[in-house]
Parts: structure tokens; sequence; C-alpha cells
């Protein structure tokens, strides 16, 4: 959604249009197109490895915490926010999870308590930003520092291993489904894709969230509380990074006390490269989804098309950088024929 | 008014949240292995050389070493600071254990330099980059404050006695490269005699420690004729490692083995043994961490190079306070490499109490 859409009426009302229900829009199909561009690219460079079914499905597990992560991040965002305490979070409930696991706690009770605090820690960054009015940035690195901290205090800098396997957070976050070996966690990643692309785009809740990061003034003239929206947006953001933490546990087994370090710019790599505008109002959780993939593609497709480890990073900064450059030009053209 | 008692709910949030967590640590039961004594943090390291201290040393001068490490967490590192902490013990003296985040020689250097700034009398630093550290090893030397380096030696591989020339003034590890080509000996004449090609897999294909060992490991290979087919950076997180791996299988499906610098090469085995690929791909990884050893148990890992890292930190000390009492100290302490296979895995597991 566009400042555009917000638009004044007269006699002081204010109005706020929805955005159109087209099914794709141009957030999402220009970076689509990156997509699309790289993965043909790709299968001509690389076609015995990189078309393969195997390999696209270790695309999509790759990307699987980094997704869920930048759903909440994506959230922020739109509201004009900045969340740099995902990495953290994720190793911070990581090890509440694995510690109490490996302690003999009820599953359930285990992954609640991630969650829980998780959340918390989302919402105690969002009181700060919203009640106190310190900048996000600010809170969230200082959360992101507090609780990096916490791992190493939490798991006394070893590695959690020793954690039962035989429970169900296991099951539906770190197995292999069938012959093909399709990871569970892809489909939690799926599920959680389609629910918040639907809040995002046709709840009242999502229509809030575009307002309040669009034009803040006019979201709180029009009724909006644009303070609850944001708070509930850093919560959602710390209840995802603490459920990508505990996805990482049941896939690896094991926690090790830098887990999720640096990747607060993955996140928010994927946020940007998908569409969302850092200034607000603008994105979508399905631009967020082809831009972490877009980042999972180049970094898999470079080790299959054998690259020096020495090029691999400059190439994916290049790239990124391509693709933002691209889907910048689609939008101001779909803006303009808009216009 | 209320913005004070918000501040103070929000500050309990926070440490209601910390202490949870930490409770979970000590309380838990998590098997965490690493050295059989390597339980605490740097702190508390410093506290109990402190308190043996005042018991032994019966007045005489007790000094205070700093140690810094590459990088802070990890078993590794644990392994560094109960190294540290009994050599402090046994001649009486204080240990401070610090480091940064994360492996990055820039962030170390800025640490040293504040510590020599501190009231230490003496200094030993984890140096991977000969270069990077002259400064600090020149302003330890302007302050004659007695400076030792452990773990990482960045030296020229073709001259293996003269690893840190620019220290000079005592080193306590294994020479890397000699010990990287001892683990390369050992893993291709005995491990995989027979394999025809390998990966290498490191945490920084950059970093010149990774560097020092991968040229070690070409070497050996090299000279037995077995093919590189590339080298796989894995990072130093165990998912991104993991997703690295995967990527390097689908893109080399004949793989034979794979080899890594590095403690991260955990990711290795950990592919290899959820894919079921044990039994067609060898692999060796470095450092006896509780996840590898638990690898190395079930087959998926066939060798890990052991570093005696607590070896490391307390030679330092000990070279330290010889350096203060004495003016000299041991040149270049090999605290030698041990190679641990799965027929020795009762063996590793006790040394590192290891209990899955």
């Amino acid at each position: 959604m566009s400042n555009e859409e917000i638009t004044t009426a007269e006699a002081g009302q204010v109005k706020i249009k929805r955005p159109r229900g087209r099914a794709l829009r141009f957030e999402e199909f220009g970076v689509l197109v990156v997509l699309v561009i790289l993965f043909i690219a790709f299968t001509i460079m690389a076609p015995s490895t990189f078309p393969t079914p195997a390999n696209l499905m270790n695309i999509l597990r790759q990307i699987t915490e980094v997704s869920i992560m930048a759903i909440g991040a994506t959230f922020v965002i739109i509201t004009a926010e900045i969340d740099l305490s995902p990495g953290s979070i994720y190793g911070f409930s990581g090890a509440v999870f694995a510690l109490m696991m490996a302690g003999g706690t009820a599953p359930t009770l285990c992954f609640i308590a991630a969650l829980a605090i998780a959340t918390g820690i989302g919402l105690v960054s969002g009181t700060f930003v919203t009640r106190i009015g310190v900048p996000a940035f600010i809170i969230t690195l200082c959360m992101s520092m507090i609780f990096r901290g916490g791992v190493y205090i939490a798991t006394e800098g070893h590695q959690v291993v020793g954690i039962p396997k035989d429970n169900w957070p296991f099951a539906l976050f770190g197995s292999r489904l069938g012959d093909f070996r399709f990871p569970s966690q892809v489909i939690v990643m799926a599920a959680l894709i389609i629910v918040f692309a639907i809040i995002l785009k046709n709840t009242s809740l999502g229509f809030k969230t575009y307002a309040t990061g669009g034009n803040i003034r006019a979201a709180e003239v029009s009724g909006i509380n644009t303070k609850r929206i944001k708070l509930f947006a850093f919560g959602l953001a710390g209840g995802l990074a603490g459920l990508a933490g505990v996805v990482s546990v049941t896939y690896l087994g094991s926690l090790y006390p830098t887990a999720g370090s640096g990747y607060e710019m993955d996140v928010v790599a994927a946020c940007i490269l998908g569409g969302t505008n850092l200034a607000g109002g603008r994105g979508t959780i399905l631009g967020t989804l082809i831009g972490a993939a877009i980042i999972g593609v180049i970094k898999n497709a470079l080790v299959l098309m054998h690259v020096d480890a020495y090029f691999q990073t400059a190439t994916v900064g290049v790239v990124i950088l391509i693709g933002v450059c691209v889907d910048t030009m689609v939008k101001r053209r779909g803006d303009a024929r808009l216009a | 008014m209320r913005k004070k008692i918000l501040f103070i709910a929000l500050a309990l949030v926070m440490m209601v949240s910390l202490s949870f967590a930490g409770c979970s640590g000590s309380g838990g039961g998590a098997e965490s292995g690493g050295d059989s004594a390597a339980e605490g943090t740097g702190d508390e390291a410093t506290t109990a050389a402190e308190d043996d201290a005042t018991s032994d040393t019966g007045g005489a001068e007790k000094y205070k070493f700093g140690v810094v490490v590459q990088a802070i967490s990890g078993d590794f590192t644990n392994s560094f600071i109960k190294g540290a902490e009994d050599a402090a013990k046994l001649i009486g003296c204080e240990v401070e254990v610090t480091g940064p985040e994360e492996q990055k020689i820039d962030q170390e250097v800025s640490i040293v330099e504040t510590m020599l700034e501190s009231d230490i009398d003496g200094i030993a630093v984890v140096a991977g980059d000969k270069e990077g550290f002259r400064s600090s090893v020149d302003l330890a030397e302007s302050k004659g404050i007695p400076f030792v380096t452990f773990n990482m030696d960045d030296g020229d591989p073709n001259d293996p006695g003269m690893k840190h020339p620019g220290y000079g003034i005592g080193y306590a590890g294994a020479v890397e490269y000699n010990f990287a080509y001892l683990f390369a000996e050992k893993f291709f004449n005995d491990i995989a005699p027979d394999v025809k090609n390998y990966l290498i897999a490191t945490a920084d294909p950059a970093l010149p420690v990774c560097v020092e060992r991968a040229t070690a490991i070409r070497d050996v290979a090299k000279a037995k004729g077995i093919k590189e087919l590339e080298t796989v950076p894995i990072g130093y997180d165990f998912n991104e490692g993991y997703s690295a791996v995967e990527n390097a299988l689908t893109a080399n499906p004949d793989v034979e083995a794979i080899v890594g610098t590095d403690h991260f090469s955990q990711s290795i085995a950990n592919v290899v043994g959820d894919q079921g690929l044990g039994d067609k791909i060898k692999v060796g990884c470095f450092d006896p961490l509780p996840g590898t050893i638990a690898r190395l148990e079930t087959g998926d890992c066939d060798l890990i190079a052991d570093q005696n890292p607590y070896l490391m930190a307390y030679y330092s000390i000990i070279n330290l306070y010889s350096l203060k009492t004495n003016g000299s100290c041991a040149y270049n302490i090999d605290t030698g490499a041990f190679m641990w296979t799965q027929d020795l895995i009762e063996d590793l597991k006790v040394k590192y109490d290891y209990k899955g």
C-alpha cells in the first residue's frame, strides 16, 4: 500500500482506501521477475544439479528459518520501524528450548516457554519504542546484545547436545517426510506464510499495519491505535524469531552459542529485496518470501557452479544489488502506469 | 512517574527472562560435554584463581595475567579458560579471560590493546594473524608487558621451526601446518586410503589459520594424487554450515571424502549423517566438540583432530609466569596433536567428560 492510498478528504475527515485486491501486486511482480530470471539462468548454467527436486527441496529448507523470521520483520518494517534483534532472539529462545529439553522438561512446556520468552522480548522492544520513544534501531540493537549475552550465560559457552528427539516438536519441525525426505519445517513455513499473508492483506489488522507505516498521522486521526499496532508487530517478530530458533534446534539436534548470529542482516535483506519499504507502508509477505528465496537460490547456485569461495560473498552482494535495481525499475514503471 | 514505573517493569521482565535461561542452563541437566572440567565463564575462572592464589602464594607477589581468545564462546574456549585457571591456581596468580563475540581479528586486537592499558602483568593471546597483532606486540614491548601466544600461529609453511618470528616470546600450541599435515596424513593414509577426490570445508577461507591448515591438507592430498573438487565456505554458524555442505554435496555427488579445517566442520558430519552417507563419504573434522563426538560415535565422522586447547592456555600462563620471574620462557611448546577414531571413542568421552 502506498501513501497515495491514504487520502485526506474534505471537512477534516480521513478516508483510508483499502489496497486493491490484485492477485499479484507490483511489489511482488518486480522481485518475482528477478527470481525467475535467476532460476532460468542457473538452470542453464548448472542443468544437472540446480533444477533437480532434491536441490529445490534443499533450497526451500535452507530459507525456512530466515523466511519465518522475515515474516515478523516485514510487519515491523511496514510500520516504519526496524528490528535488529531477530538473530539473538533466535539464539536465545533456541537455547531456552534446548536446555529445557535436555533437562527433561516436557516438550510442550519447553516450546511454550521458548516462544513466550521470544514474544516477551519483542514486546519489551515494542514497549520501549511506543511508550518511551526510544528509536527502534537503538532498542533492538541493545536487545540483540543483551540476549546474545544471554545465550552465552545460559549455555555457559557450551554446545548443547543430548536433546531427546522422540517428541512432537522434533516431529513437527525437524523431521523428513516420505521417500522424498521432504523437510517438515517447510510445511510449517508455508502455513505461516499463508496465514500472515492473509492477515496482512485481507484483515483489519493488516490494513491498520499498512496505515500505521504509510502515514501515521492520518492513521491516528482515523482512529487507529498505532502504538498497539507497532507493539503487535514487535511481539510477532519476536515470537517468530523464537519459533525459527526452535525449528533450528529440532533440525540440527543441538544448539551452539553463536546460533543465529548475523541473521538479522539476512532477514532485513529478504524484506527489502522483497519490496518492503524501509520508510514503511509498503511490503508483502509473499514479496518477502521471494526475497528470501532469491538469497537462498544465489547462495545455493554459486556452490553448484563451483564459484570460488573467495568470490561467493561478493557475488551474493552484486546479485542482490542488481535485483533491487530491477525491482525498483519495475515498480517505477508500474507506479507510472497507475498514475 | 508512569515512565519510571514502566522502566522498572521492563527491566524486571528482562531480568526474569535472563535468570530463567540461566536457571535452565545450570539446573537443566544439559550434557554439554567439552573439556573435562570446562565449566564456567571467564569471570568464574578469575574468581577461582583469585581464591586459590590467596591461599597458595603465602605473601609472594601475585601477578595478574590477561588471556585474549579468538572468540569468547564455545567449548573450545571453555577448555582455554579451564587450562588458564588451573595454571593460575598452580602458580598462585590471577587470570582474566576475554575475547570478541565472534572470531574477528580487528576486534581481538582492540581488546588486546585495551587490556594492555589495564593493570595486567602479562598477556597471552590467540593470534591468528601475525601482521595484525604486530602493533599489539610493539605496544606490549613498550610497556614492558610480556606477550605470549597460543593456539594459532600464522607462519610460513616452509619454515615450521620459525612460526612466529614477529613474537619471539613464547608460543604454546600446535604448529598449524604440521598439525594439519599430520591430520591429513592420518586421514588419507588410514581412514580414506582409496578415495579419488575430496572437498575442503572451512569456516573462513581467508582466515590465515584456516588457509594454513587447508594448505597442509592440499599438500598431502596432492602428493597422493587425490583431487580437490572445491573449497566450501561453511561460516561460523552450524545452520549456515549445514546448508553449505548440503549444497556442496548436490554440486559434487561423487565426492568421496570431506575434510574440515576448524571446529565448525561438525556441519559436515551432521549432513553426511542425516543423509545416510556415512558409508559412502569419509569425514574428517577438527576439535572434539560434543556434537562432533556424538557423530564419531555413530560413524558419521571418521576422524577428529584434537589440538589440546587446555594445554595451550595452561602452558601460556606458565610461560608468562616464567617471563615475570626468570625473564625467559619456552620458545615453542608443541602441545601435540591427537587423532581420535571411532575405536578410541570411549577414551575420548572420558577425556572430554562426554555423556551424550
